[in-house]
């Protein structure tokens, strides 16, 4: 910052005097240091910047204007603030508070809406997708075939493609790996970004081995690796000798460009050639295609060519035996593409997260609008405090451009103060926000404050001013003299003006927009907590872990052993399955005849111990014996929604289930349960022992600890850690803590809007005390008038809360029909309740009313106060 | 006083006191003028101010400064020392020979 108000080498020496003084301080207080050197930085700049700005400014000035001068008026105004302390702070709390939020959410939310494609010309990249006519928007699907790319790149030569998959994983160690993607020969090509250190070389596309070439990200390089300089040609294996060699690294914020990798790759592979069965398999689609066209080619013709091509993919595909129990849906989308679509990139990788980032930015314009015209109504009102003075100038010569410069000066000063802290604010809490942000969401930039931002924050600065200074003119725009100096203070009948109620009107129209998305989100939160997940969550702690690539059901069994003999332990169960992870996989198991429609269907592979930690009971039936599930024999449990579905009017138990031609019995029934997460409902579960897969693994650890266990979760990862150290605990915590993870997006959305909404019930609360103060304050000897001619304290209290009526009323008017119109874009995250949920609107407009009224009340109070005597001596 | 001595202000003559002052203790850059003038006038002191004067100064020929080598504590920056060159001295020189005769002039009696 420094850099842009001196010369390079005084601001280095500059904020290296600070950081030699921050250090020392830190040996004291390490927080209290920080501060410190954001305060001192922030203070030195703010003078480097004003004195710069007087400087240049008293170079320039034109002789026309020389009533006063640019340095004059900064310094008076910095005077003038100085003696209106209240409105000086209260403008810079506001500006500020809207400020750092605003561009906290615009740091977030800027890739996704604002910040171009880091690709090279990223216009001319499109997303290659096949579908189906014959379904409603003839919906596409994410993967094609190698067939489908095949013909594809044949049809249209001219054409750049290139094809990547997405969802593996490669091992660096005994128990960790990294998330990885493979990517073809023409990926970087395609894009137009190279890797920033090493590269593919052709001969990583040959055949399979074990030790597969990767480029890392550069976040990876730097997390994991500490930066090494010699991380190209380093080989990270297991125990099995499988494993990576680093061949590259990519650029740093590399943003990986196929919709479904949002969860981003952290390793690129190099796709080797598959097996012949493989390539030719029309009907096997686990592959996405990304173009860049030529310039000035036609979408649509290219579209219509390989429409072409696809039909001729579509007579090679096989023929499959029709299955009754698959959808319609199902049984289309089994076959061939007819369709093939090419969307602009850009729009793909957003789609998901377009309308968050567009409903977060809103409210976040909203309260920077909100700030804006409470900005204004106190400005307004100070212009009119200052209007003798203001005429006195004018009647000595002052045009209107020196006059308007006076005020444009004082609001500039004013403004940029908040806009600065706001900036500084938001860089401290951008992180904390940044934390709260869900697992999955593409932001296409890592959220910082850097240049983007700042020049946000001047924009919005700049419009600020602009509206501010207009607004006050406004109030000023009868400068007669004679009038203005023979009146005191008496300025009723403007306190009243229509433009003051439509200026207050707004506000509480905005706000109360604001805080009704705030009420709806965190009702609709609420009503997600209220559910009932089905199984025991007190006491009871998930367990994500990794083991290494061979780990036999004997160390399986091992390990659940030592868990169950840790003091306090009730209960262990080991799955080889996600929990509360919003993952649903669905299930092999064929469905008997004559059974009823169902969802889907969640097959879990558990352990005996599973039903006791999850505090499931038979409730019809009986449970497994831990021979059954844990040495594997062809027995399952399921669920009442299966039970009722599978065999509708009579029992479950004692009826079989085929699974890959194996039958299974079923002897018991259990509650449904919230598999995936807390905000989706069950379909049914199928429970199978984890032992009869043909290659058991343990992904989950289910914990239930005694009642009367303090704090039992360290005990258990401390056994672990010792006594399997090949064993990688990926995340351990508490149930209660994995339920409200797997609504994070919820919880966000619902911090986010509230926060804002709470913003915004501040900020018009603030502002209208402030407006009312200042208008109560410039009547002080109509109101002792008032008290002289008989009126009582509550009859002046009364009057004052009356007058506000009209802006109050109306605002919430406005702002119910704004609101109308606005919540309609959040109904799909809300949770089985709609925009319109009357406790929500009626504690949002019940709030709003109470912080309106409380505004008024105080200044109303102080006025009933006033003694006439000296109410009549003031001026 | 000379035609060659700038005349000084009042904050730019505790600038350059306080430069000598932390040159007689070791260097004298940003922290060390900074302290010594807080220290010595119990004056609250715009940081910024400082440095702003500091530079000011220079630019006028009364200062000249040199860097050291980038430290670690620093956060591998360099240093800016300054030194008082020999017109500031005379400006200094010339202004306390004023204030003296000016107090001279007052005499014993004065009540300050």
């Amino acid at each position: 910052m420094l850099r842009w108000l001196t010369d390079a080498t005084l601001a280095d020496s500059i904020a290296g005097d600070l950081e030699a003084e921050r250090r020392r301080r830190a040996m004291v207080s390490p927080w209290r240091a920080t501060l410190w050197s954001w305060r001192s930085t922030l203070a030195v700049a703010l003078y480097f910047a004003v004195s710069n700005l007087l400087g240049r400014l008293r170079d320039r000035r034109p002789a026309a204007i020389r009533f006063g001068g640019w340095r004059q008026d900064a310094r008076h105004a910095m005077r003038s603030l100085r003696r209106a302390p209240w409105y000086a702070s209260t403008v810079v709390a506001v500006i500020a508070l809207s400020t750092a939020l605003a561009a906290t959410v615009f740091a977030i939310v800027d890739g996704v809406l604002f910040k171009p494609l880091t690709y090279a010309d990223p216009a001319a990249l499109y997303y290659v997708s096949g579908g189906f006519s014959s379904l409603p928007n003839a919906a596409s699907v994410v993967s094609a075939s190698l067939a489908d790319t095949r013909a594809w790149a044949a049809a249209v030569p001219e054409v750049t493609m290139s094809t990547a998959s997405i969802g593996t994983n490669v091992t660096i160690s005994d128990n960790d790996y990294l998330r990885a993607a493979f990517v073809d020969r023409y990926f970087f090509d395609v894009v137009g970004v190279h890797p920033l250190l090493g590269g593919f070389s052709e001969a990583d596309f040959g055949p399979a081995a074990k030790v597969q070439p990767a480029i890392v990200t550069y976040e990876v390089w730097q997390s994991r690796f500490g930066g090494a300089p010699d991380i190209i040609g380093r080989v990270l294996i297991d125990a099995g000798g499988e494993g990576a060699r680093i061949v590259g690294v990519l650029p740093r914020g590399f943003v990986y460009p196929h919709p479904a990798g949002r969860v981003a790759p952290e390793a690129l592979l190099a796709m080797r050639t598959p097996s012949a069965a493989v390539r030719n398999d029309p009907s096997r689609r686990g592959w996405q295609v990304i173009a860049r066209l030529p310039h000035a080619s036609s979408v649509s013709s290219i579209e219509s060519r390989l429409r072409l091509a696809a039909r001729e993919v579509g007579q090679q595909f096989p023929v499959t035996p029709d299955d009754p129990s698959a959808s319609a849906t199902r049984r289309i989308t089994r076959g061939p593409f007819d369709v093939v679509r090419l969307r602009p990139l850009r729009d793909v990788l957003v789609a998901p997260t377009r309308m968050f980032a567009l409903a977060s930015f809103t409210v976040a314009a909203g309260l920077l609008l909100l700030g804006a015209l409470n900005l204004a109504g106190l400005a307004a009102g100070r212009t009119l405090d200052r209007q003798r003075e203001l005429t006195l100038r004018s009647a000595l010569g002052g045009s209107t451009a020196t006059l308007l410069r006076l005020l444009a000066v004082e609001h500039v000063i004013v403004v940029a103060i908040g806009t600065l802290l706001g900036l500084a604010i938001a860089t401290l809490t951008l992180s904390g926000v940044t934390a709260l942000l869900p697992v999955g969401i593409l932001l296409l930039k890592t959220p910082a404050i850097d240049l983007r931002v700042a020049a946000f924050g001047l924009v919005a600065a700049v419009a600020a001013v602009t509206l501010v200074t207009i607004w006050s003119w406004r109030a000023l725009r009868t400068r007669h003299l004679r009038p203005v100096l023979a009146s005191s203070a008496g300025a009723t009948a403007r306190t009243r003006s229509p433009g003051r109620v439509v200026m207050m009107a707004s506000q509480i129209a905005v706000a109360l927009a604001m805080a009704l998305g705030g009420a709806l989100l965190s009702t609709s939160l609420l009503r997600v907590w209220h559910e009932d997940p089905g199984f025991a969550v007190d006491q009871t702690a998930r367990i994500r872990i990794n083991t290494p690539s061979t780990f036999p059901l004997e160390a399986q069994q091992e390990l659940l052993d030592a868990v169950a003999h840790v003091p306090g332990v009730i209960a262990v169960a080991g799955l080889d399955e996600m929990f509360l992870e919003r993952a649903v996989h669905g299930s092999t198991f064929d469905k008997p005849a004559g059974a009823l429609e169902t969802g889907d269907v969640e097959n879990l592979s558990v352990t005996s111990g599973f039903f006791a930690a999850a505090g499931l009971a038979a409730v019809e039936g009986r449970l497994p014996t831990r021979d059954e599930f844990d040495r594997g024999r062809r027995v399952v449990i399921v669920s009442r929604q299966v039970a009722a579905a599978f065999w509708p009017g009579r029992s479950a138990v004692g009826n079989s289930l085929v699974n890959d031609g194996e039958t299974f019995e079923v002897i018991g029934v259990v509650a449904d349960i919230r598999h995936a997460s807390l905000d989706r409902d069950s379909d049914g579960e199928i429970y199978s022992p984890n032992a009869m897969q043909a290659r058991p693994e343990l992904l989950n650890l289910l914990v239930r600890f005694d009642d009367d266990a303090v704090d039992p979760l360290p005990r258990v990862v401390n056994t672990l850690a010792i006594r399997f150290p090949n064993v990688k605990i990926v995340r351990a915590e508490m149930l209660a803590d994995a339920l409200g993870s797997s609504v994070q997006l919820r919880r966000f959305q619902a911090w986010l809007f509230g926060v804002f909404g709470g913003a915004a019930l501040l900020v018009v609360g603030v502002g209208m005390l402030g407006t009312i103060a200042m208008s109560v304050a410039r009547r002080t000897r109509e109101v002792g008038v008032r008290m002289a001619l008989g009126a009582t304290s509550s009859g002046v209290a009364a009057l004052i809360l009356r007058e506000q009526l009209p802006p109050v009323v109306s605002g919430i008017a406005a702002g119910a029909l704004l609101s109308g119109w606005l919540v309609g874009f959040l109904k799909e995250y809300l949770y089985k309740m709609t925009a319109h949920d009357w406790m929500a609107w009626t504690s949002a407009i019940a709030v709003l009313v109470l912080v309106t009224m409380t505004a008024a009340l105080v200044p109303a109070l102080r006025a009933s106060r006033v003694d006439p005597i000296k109410a009549l001596r003031v001026d | 006083m000379p035609q060659d001595v700038p005349p000084l202000g009042e904050f730019e003559q505790m600038v350059l006191l306080a430069v000598l002052c932390a040159e007689k203790d070791g260097e004298a850059y940003g922290i060390t003028v900074f302290d010594e003038l807080t220290a010595r006038t119990k004056r609250g002191v715009a940081r910024g101010a400082v440095y702003m004067t500091l530079d000011r100064l220079e630019k006028k020929g009364l200062l000249s400064s040199y860097q050291t080598e980038p430290t670690a504590e620093r956060g591998g920056r360099a240093k800016r020392c300054y030194q008082v060159t020999k017109p500031a001295m005379a400006a200094l020189r010339e202004s306390r020979r004023a204030l003296l005769n000016l107090w001279e002039g007052l005499g014993a009696k004065s009540g300050i």
